[in-house]
């Protein structure tokens, strides 16, 4: 299977108050079109750095990531820009919105800036109903984004990051600030997305989470620690397993 | 713990910090400078006069050979209390010269000169010091023709009278209270006694002497009446009307005045949208803290605290920044006039305790929403919290901007409060830049005010070297006329010549008796001047008279009027009202046939030359460059010309325009950067937001300019609709002090108006703008994942 994402010795540094904090060591992994890889590990330990250094997002220290067979930090800023806003989707745990754009206007804002095809605007305003009918969050679609709720708003979010079909789906605890209910929705609709072809890597803290992905990286002190293959997700019948594969592999791992 | 914890704050929200404390700066400094000022303008003449020593009313005489005939009647009124006489000798401009060339462009047409030994009143030299002494050689001289003529402290310039020619050292403009005004009409040179006695002692020179009368007196009407028939008298006027002439000071004065205000509402506006913008920022702070159940009035404190440091700092560095800035708002208004208050110090540091009391008010008023305020309100800060008001009013899908056009407007529409408080403060800039640029434009060059200066419209205006012989007796204005034609003649260009003339003439209504100025012309039908009410004089019995001397004697049209002229007493009967500029508006006009062309006047205005063949504009044009040549002098002038020198105003409120220009450009600069900063701060999220997204620098930094450009459209656009209504409220009672007191047309230059100046605002705030977004491009799209 193509490899859409290749990290290789992956470094990233911050310096503070004249401190070295190396946050990723050396960290290699690669990620195959259509899978959903899950980034699980104790808080601090360079997860959602690795996140946004491996999608160019934020500057490396050393090593090389390569998106598409492309070498990401070779790009200059406005070839990342645009990677990020026809290859990439986003989704953060605060559900980040312009306060003063409409729900549906926030979700096509990144199509009416992309020049990937050549839609119309009529054809991306459709485009952006579309997805939120199929997210079912089409009847508030003029709502702001103050006037509806963080599930909503977070599946909002998903279909901005799908607005301009990407080939990845990069998101940082999707559901961490989501209740029960909504966050069970908010994962079933990337599972779905992922079923539909969409590469996903997430950063999470929920194992129930973690269950529904091919893959769970495990990273301590950035390092990843070890690896665990759950294999394509079938549906609920066979969360039991994955869940209960998973937190033994975790319990393993000190978690 | 408190403490700690505003150490923190002023350490992690320095940008905030550090604009607000810019503002403070710019508060305290535009506020003191400009309380200082208004108080400085406000008695700004009083002053003046009472340093100078002034008198209660004034008197200028030719005395020529006749020699001083007031002096005697003076000293017989039991209404002057005391009286001060300076001799002085008549000259022109003519009569000044650096290497045979005529030195000085001075549009007045006499020049006093004064030993500084005879001077009854004080002058000062440029540092507002009285000058007591002139170095034998030098001379000193007031108004601003040197300068406008390119005379350096310095220059020798040649001074002829009669026989005598004396080289003249320049030392320096003099600050003369009673000809300083350019307005006034007359010039004065101070020289050493030794220099003056050579001239005054040259029997040749006997014909220019003249005396500068100041009377001390109680009843102003009573001396008035006194001297009502002595000839010699070239001017007279109370105190009030020599304020009067400095209605160019008063006016530049008074712009600056409206300037002072504008820049202490320009500074509270701000100050009051800086501080609600960041004590709003500081709302999940204030959640934070009252959810661990800190007192309302402890955190309310801890702000206060922070805010009265920012202010006190602020305001001392604006109070010692308002000095330099003050002088330098004061040095257009303050070349001709001795300007200052005694309080500067007090009440610059009274302003800037002001604005820190005024700053604490602000505070205090945004703290007070801390009390209403739940902790989980404050907590979620607008960014998910389920209470706020609706914020988008335009859709993306529908509309046929660009996305980054939408984005911009659609911020300033969902943001009104914020944007229109902008919006008015650029307007305001550019409205006050519009007043002055068409009060210069109505004084520079229209034939509005070629009425008002008691002239009519001709192709030429011409100044002949012996003008002075007119008003010495020495040739009619008939002859000056007719010498003038036939040169004309000779050069292949026949005209028509004729000259308006002023003359002093007794006028009787009632109980009142004044000396009056008249207008004649001999050679113009009065049907040509333009009239306010009634018809124009028919015959020799009729006259007009300005609103301002309807007013002074209580008549009106159809009202008889005793009048002497040339000796003979007869009744005149009003027929019209005009304005007029000359005089400060206290003139009548008689009929052409009213034998006056044998008369002496007391002033008269060029030569208006209207050629036979009614030559176009080009044509007039190479005629004037080739009479300049023939008689050697550049007083050969077209309309405009003649009444931007008339006026000699419109220079200096273009001046005045140009500062006021430059200051609002500077304060539109400063409130973009400083806003826009501000702006970046508080939308860190979003813009970090929108590089996750994919959305590039530029067109993030696009978006954050043209944000300030549909700012200054809006407010270009109301500036355009409110221009022509603010010039006639602000100018009306301006031009009303110089005699036009029903307000007059206004002269809009549609192109300059309309397109230089709000491009001039447009580019300042896309500069200020721009250059301020491109700070947007250190925000980082992993900031995205920060964000508090």
């Amino acid at each position: 299977m193509e490899t859409i994402l290749e990290v290789k010795d992956l470094c990233k540094t911050y310096i503070i108050n004249k401190r070295q904090n190396n946050v990723l060591k050396n960290v290699s992994f690669s990620v195959a079109a259509g899978e959903m890889i899950a980034v699980m590990g104790p808080s601090g330990s360079g997860k959602s750095t690795l996140l946004y250094t491996a999608s160019g997002m934020d500057g490396m220290t050393s090593g090389s990531v390569s998106f598409k067979g492309r070498d990401i930090s070779k790009l200059k800023k406005d070839e990342l820009s645009e990677l990020r806003l026809d290859e990439m989707g986003f989704i953060f745990q605060q559900m980040y919105m312009l306060k003063n754009l409409s729900l549906l206007d926030n979700i096509i804002l990144p199509a009416m800036r992309s020049e990937k095809d050549h839609a119309s605007r009529a054809d991306k305003k459709r485009r952006g109903e579309e997805l939120m009918k199929k997210l079912g969050i089409s009847d508030i679609a003029d709502n702001d984004i103050n006037e509806v709720s963080g599930g909503q708003l977070q599946r909002a979010c998903i279909a901005r990051s799908m607005i301009n079909s990407p080939t990845m789906i990069f998101a940082d605890e999707p559901t961490g600030a989501l209740n029960r209910t909504s966050s069970e929705e908010v994962t079933d609709e990337l599972v779905r997305l992922n079923a539909e072809g969409t590469t996903i890597l997430l950063v999470t803290h929920d194992s129930h989470v973690a269950a529904k992905c091919d893959r769970v990286l495990y990273i301590v002190d950035g390092n990843i620690k070890a690896e665990h293959t759950l294999g394509k997700y079938k549906g609920p019948s066979s969360m039991r397993d994955r869940e209960r594969s998973l937190n033994n592999w975790l319990m393993d791992l000190g978690w | 713990m408190f403490l700690r914890i505003l150490k923190k704050d002023i350490r992690r929200k320095k940008t905030m910090n550090i604009i607000l404390l810019l503002f403070v700066i710019l508060s305290a400094m535009f506020a003191s400078s400009s309380v200082n000022n208004i108080i400085t303008i406000v008695g700004g003449t009083d002053y003046f006069f009472e340093q100078a020593g002034m008198a209660d009313y004034y008197f200028i005489t030719i005395d020529g050979k006749n020699g001083d005939t007031l002096s005697a009647k003076l000293e017989a009124e039991p209404a002057v209390n005391r009286f001060r006489r300076e001799s002085v000798l008549y000259t022109n401009a003519e009569k000044i010269t650096r290497d045979g060339k005529k030195a000085l462009e001075f549009s007045n047409s006499s020049i006093l000169l004064l030993s500084v030994d005879e001077a009854k009143i004080n002058y000062f030299d440029k540092d507002n010091d009285p000058l007591t002494e002139v170095p034998e050689g030098g001379f000193y001289m007031s108004g601003s023709a040197p300068e406008n003529s390119g005379i350096k402290v310095g220059d020798k310039l040649d001074f002829t009278l009669g026989g005598t020619t004396l080289s003249l050292e320049y030392k320096g403009r003099i600050k003369d209270a009673l000809l300083g005004s350019d307005f006034m009409g007359s010039g004065r040179v101070l020289l050493n006694a030794n220099d003056y006695a050579r001239f005054f002692g040259d029997p040749s020179a006997a014909g220019y002497r003249g005396s500068v009368f100041y009377v001390d007196t109680d009843d102003t009407k009573a001396v008035e009446e006194a001297v009502t028939e002595d000839t010699n008298i070239a001017f007279d006027g109370a105190h009030s009307v020599i304020k009067m002439t400095y209605v160019l000071e008063i006016i530049t004065a008074g712009s600056l005045l409206i300037v002072s205000i504008a820049l202490i509402l320009i500074s509270f506006v701000m100050l009051r949208f800086t501080i609600g913008f960041t004590i709003a920022e500081e709302f999940r702070e204030i959640g934070v803290m009252k959810a661990i159940g800190i007192k309302n009035r402890h955190i309310r404190s801890l702000y206060l605290a922070k805010y009265l440091g920012i202010a006190v700092i602020g305001a001392v560095i604006g109070y010692f920044a308002s000095i330099p800035f003050g002088a330098l708002l004061l040095e257009s208004a303050s070349k001709s006039m001795y300007l200052g208050n005694d309080s500067t110090v007090l009440i610059g540091a009274l302003s800037s305790i002001a604005v820190v009391g005024i700053i604490m008010l602000f505070c205090w008023g945004c703290t007070r929403r801390i009390k209403k305020l739940s902790p989980i309100d404050a907590v979620r800060n607008g960014q998910t919290g389920e209470r706020f008001k609706k914020r988008s009013f335009m859709n993306l899908g529908k509309t046929r901007l660009p996305a980054t056009g939408f984005l911009a407007v659609n911020d300033v529409v969902s943001a009104p409060k914020q944007y229109s408080i902008m919006t008015v403060v650029f307007a305001l800039c550019l409205l006050l830049v519009m007043v002055f640029a068409n009060i210069a434009n109505t004084l520079g060059g229209s034939d509005k005010m070629l009425f008002l200066l008691g002239n009519t419209k001709s192709d030429l205006y011409y100044t002949a070297k012996d003008a002075m012989d007119l008003l010495g007796g020495v040739t009619t204005i008939k002859e000056h006329c007719s010498g003038i034609e036939q040169e004309l003649a000779g050069l292949g260009m026949p005209a028509k010549v004729h000259i308006e003339a002023q003359y002093k003439v007794p006028v009787e209504f009632g109980d009142t008796r004044q000396n009056i100025t008249a207008l004649w012309s001999a050679e113009t039908d009065c049907s040509e001047y333009v009239y306010e009410r009634g018809t124009a004089p028919q015959c020799e019995t009729e006259f007009a008279a300005t609103t301002l001397i309807c007013e002074k004697f209580g008549f009106d049209i159809g009202d008889k009027v005793k009048i002497t002229v040339n000796g003979e007493t007869k009744e005149y009967q009003l027929t019209a009202v005009f304005q007029s500029m000359n005089q400060l508006g206290q003139v009548i006009r008689l009929h052409q046939d009213v034998p006056l062309g044998d008369v002496t006047p007391g002033t008269t205005f060029p030569a208006q030359i209207d050629f036979d063949d009614h030559p176009d504009a080009k044509t007039i044009e190479e005629r004037k460059e080739q009479l300049k040549k023939h008689w050697g002098t550049d007083k050969v002038q077209n309309a405009n010309e003649f009444v931007k020198e008339s006026t000699n105003s419109a220079d200096a409120i273009a001046a005045v325009k140009n500062l006021v220009l430059i200051i609002s450009v500077l304060i539109i600069i400063m409130i973009v950067v400083l806003m826009e900063r501000s702006f970046i701060a508080k939308e860190k999220s979003e813009i970090a937001l929108m590089k996750a997204l994919g959305i590039k620098d530029k067109l993030i930094v696009k978006q954050h300019t043209f944000r300030f450009v549909v700012v200054a459209a809006v407010s270009g656009i109301l500036s355009a609709a409110l221009c022509l209504p603010l010039t006639k409220l602000v100018a009306d009672p301006i031009f009303g002090m110089m005699g036009a007191s029903e307000g007059i047309g206004y002269e809009l230059n549609v192109p300059e108006i309309f397109g230089v100046y709000p491009a001039i605002i447009l580019a300042a705030v896309i500069a200020g703008a721009f250059f301020t977004a491109l700070y947007t491009r250190s925000v980082k799209a992993s900031d995205a994942a920060n964000i508090e």
